[in-house]
Order: C-alpha cells, then structure tokens, then sequence
C-alpha cells in the first residue's frame, strides 16, 4: 500500500512546482476583474485551495496555467460577478466599429493620427477604461489583453461558445475605443470631433 | 477580396486568429487598398498600446503576503482530517468517503445547527423538486460542473456529472430550505426531471423509518425513502448528504450521486 504521507509530500511538491508560479498571473487578473485588493487575494486564495483539493483531477503536462484560470473563473463568475447587469451593454450596437479611427480621421497630422493621442493616452486611462466594461466583457478582454490566452483557450475557461468569444472581444473593443476617446476629449489630449 | 470582407477580418487577424489563408488574403487585399491599410494599421497600433499598459503593471506587493497566506492555507487542507474535525455519523461513511475522495474532496468542521423533524425535511424537498419540474429555466444558468458551497462554517466542494444516462444537466443554485443553505442542481430529459440536492448531514436525523430503505448498490449504501408521489433517494458523503428526487419511476436515481457514475 502507498505511504499516505509520502504521497501527500509528493502531491503537495508537485502543486508548488506546478501552479504556485502563476500566482503572479492569476492576482492580477483577479484585481482587474474584481477592481479590489482584497476581494482579488481571496479570489485568487480560493482559486489555489480548490486547485489543491482538485489536485488529482489536473491532467499532468496539460496547461495548468489555462487550468487554474477555469478554477478562478468559475469562483469569479459565481461568486464575484455582480448581480445587476449593466446598462451600457445596450448602446454597443450605437457604437460603430473602428469607433477611434472614424472620430481621428481627418484630424492633423493626416498621416498617424493616432500619434498625438497615443503619447498622451496613461497607463491610468487604460485602465479605468477596462474596469469600466461591465464583468462578462471585461473577463474575456482580460483573458486576451492581459494574458493572451487564445480565444479557444478563453472559451474553454470561461465555458463560452467560440462565437460568444469573439463576439464579447469585438463589443469590448468597441466600448474600449470609445471610453479612451472620451477620456482622450475630456482630458484635453484632442478636441472633440465637430458632430 | 473586397473591403467588407477584409474589415469583416480585422480583429482575427489582430488577434492571430485567422487562418493561414485569410491572412494572406488580406495582406494581399491591403497591399493595394489604402484605406484597409490604414484602419488595419490603426487597430493594430491600439492593440498594441492597450496590451502594452495593461501588461505594464509592476507586480502587486500584495503578492508575497498572499504567498505565504495560501502556503498555511494548503498546509492546513493537508493536516489529518481527524485533527480537524470528527466524523458525526455512523461507520460506513468512511468506506464512501474514501471511495469518493477522488471525485469529491471534503473540508470537515463542525456543524452546531439542530435537526429538524424528518416530515417537515423531506416534504421541503419534495416541494422544491415540484417546482424545478415546473419552471426548469429557473436553473439555466450554471457556471460550471463544479464548485463549493457553504454550509454554515464547513465548506463541500463537489463536482456534479453534465451527463447522466439521457438526462443533461441544465443548471444549479442554492436555495434556502427550512432556513438552512442548499445546493439543488436539476438534471432533464425531455419532461423528466431529476434534482439533486446537496445537503448539510445533519439537516436529518436518521429515523427508524429512513434505515429501513437501506438498499446496497455495488457496496455503496443509499437509502430509499417515497414521500407523496416523489421518490427520494439518500446518500451520505463526508458532511453532506446528497438527495436525489424525481417524480419519475423508472429512473435509476443511483447515477446522479455525485461521483458514483465516475467510480
């Protein structure tokens, strides 16, 4: 019969060696999607316990990165997102694509108009423009901004259709566009399109 | 390829999604077209620039903290279950729990709620199953096969089967029965209906009456109880007992016991 306490020891060796090293990664996905440095340490607490305790279901050599991503994910989702759905998800269809690119264009310099607005846009406003979208988009802008994991990858962590994915990534992106042009107006950094 | 078709591709092939065959199609589409070009260009500058700041956040202090916080953590799911907690109940649950451990992990401490009279605790979840078979989309929404719930101070960490036998697995919540926290998870095929409730063990009192529908099943021990119309099928695991419930005769309910189809 197998020593309990040698396996244990080996069980205990192997998770260290495995998941303890995308800590770094899962806190800071945590403290983008819950917007709180304590709520994102007990996120990402629960995620390891219950990765411990799952242990045994972790296939080895498979992606434990993308494995303890699903854990805090389904935490996230369960008991994290917020109960009230947001209103803004409404006006996206208002939005249209390349939402930035259609407010530059024509603005000076006509070559890379982007330029100005770039060297000014903060860390900040990029920021606050992701914690702005409401807790389903951000999740999937995270998982692919952030940690660039691939849509198939998100919809395996997320349990999303392909579809969904791309779906939810294209609105984020939009709402993303246009938050960072509002800062960019109200900041000063351009001047409002002429309407 | 024409401009609708290649703006239809932007964001794949921003994100590095496309295939082979479509990037090179619209590469050679925005060789010549300068306004794809220039929005092609665009995107991928802004994409560049907000996965550049969001990347660009220097590790968080809190890590080392958490670090050590999560390290006793794991050291106290490793301590002997018995320097935690006691076992309330009666002899077999060892075997199951030992049988069930590589499905169902189990954090033990003690419970201080108060029985509850068998009727009235069986009529709850008699009652409750009625419902899910009358309004199912009430559970369609279910993160994921796997999850804990809190029953009070102890936690049960389960993983429930998204199939079983013809029945799909539609979705779960928890529900406060008699005052006490619940997880009811509810399995369809076609009209039938199957609930499976997660239970704190001490939320029954094993009565005479429940012992006496004892059945063994590949030397698992359930325990059959009717109550109206319903059948109700129970089965103790760690400081849970899971209950199944249907209205259905011919279903089997062994199947849905967390784990079991697994073992």
């Amino acid at each position: 019969m197998r020593n309990l306490k040698t396996g244990n020891k080996e069980k205990r060796n192997n998770f260290e060696a495995e998941a303890l090293p995308h800590m770094d990664a899962l806190l800071r996905t945590a403290l983008r999607m819950t917007k709180d440095g304590s709520d994102a340490e007990d996120l990402v607490q629960e995620t390891y316990t219950k990765a411990y305790r799952f242990w045994d279901r972790f296939e080895p050599g498979s992606n434990c990165r993308a494995w303890l991503f699903k854990i805090m994910t389904n935490i996230f989702i369960n008991e994290y997102r917020s109960k009230s759905r947001s209103p803004v998800v409404a006006s996206i269809e208002d939005i249209d694509d390349s939402y930035l690119y259609g407010q530059l264009a024509g603005m000076e310099p006509a070559e890379n108009p982007e330029q100005r607005l770039f060297a000014k846009i903060l860390d900040d406003d990029v920021r606050k423009a992701i914690e702005s979208l409401p807790d389903d988009f951000r999740l999937v802008a995270v998982l692919s901004f952030l940690e660039g994991f691939s849509y198939q990858e998100i919809a395996e962590i997320a349990n999303l259709q392909i579809g969904t994915v791309k779906s939810r990534m294209h609105r984020s992106r939009k709402l993303l566009q246009k938050r960072l042009y509002d800062y960019a107006v109200t900041n000063g950094y351009i001047k409002e399109k002429a309407r | 390829m024409n401009c609708e078709e290649a703006r239809e591709l932007l964001y794949e092939i921003i994100d590095k999604e496309a295939s082979e065959v479509d990037t090179r199609r619209v590469q050679k589409h925005i060789d010549k077209c300068r306004k794809c070009f220039d929005i092609y260009r665009f995107e991928g500058a802004i994409q560049d620039l907000i996965a550049e700041k969001v990347r660009d956040i220097p590790p968080s202090p809190r890590l080392e903290p958490l670090k050590s916080r999560i390290l006793s953590e794991l050291d106290a799911i490793d301590r002997p279950r018995e320097a935690r907690g006691r076992w309330p109940f009666s002899p077999f649950t060892r075997s199951l729990v030992a049988a069930a451990a590589a499905i169902i992990v189990v954090a033990v401490f003690l419970l201080g709620s108060d029985f509850i009279g068998e009727s009235e605790s069986f009529a709850c979840l008699t009652e409750s199953h009625r419902a899910a078979t009358r309004t199912p989309n009430a559970f369609r929404d279910i993160g994921s096969t796997t999850g804990a719930i809190a029953f009070g101070r102890e936690e049960l960490t389960y993983a429930v089967a998204p199939h079983v036998s013809g029945f799909r697995l539609i979705g779960g919540c928890l529900e406060q029965l008699n005052g006490t926290q619940v997880g009811h998870f509810v399995y369809l095929d076609g009209p039938a209906t199957v609930s499976v409730f997660l239970v704190p063990a001490d939320y029954f009192e094993m009565t005479p009456e429940l012992v006496a529908g004892k059945v063994e099943r590949d030397g698992i021990t359930y325990f059959g109880h009717d109550c109206g119309g319903c059948h109700l099928m129970f089965h103790r695991l760690g400081p849970a007992m899971v209950v199944t419930a249907t209205t259905e005769s011919s279903v089997d309910l062994v199947g849905f016991v967390p784990g079991q189809a697994a073992i």
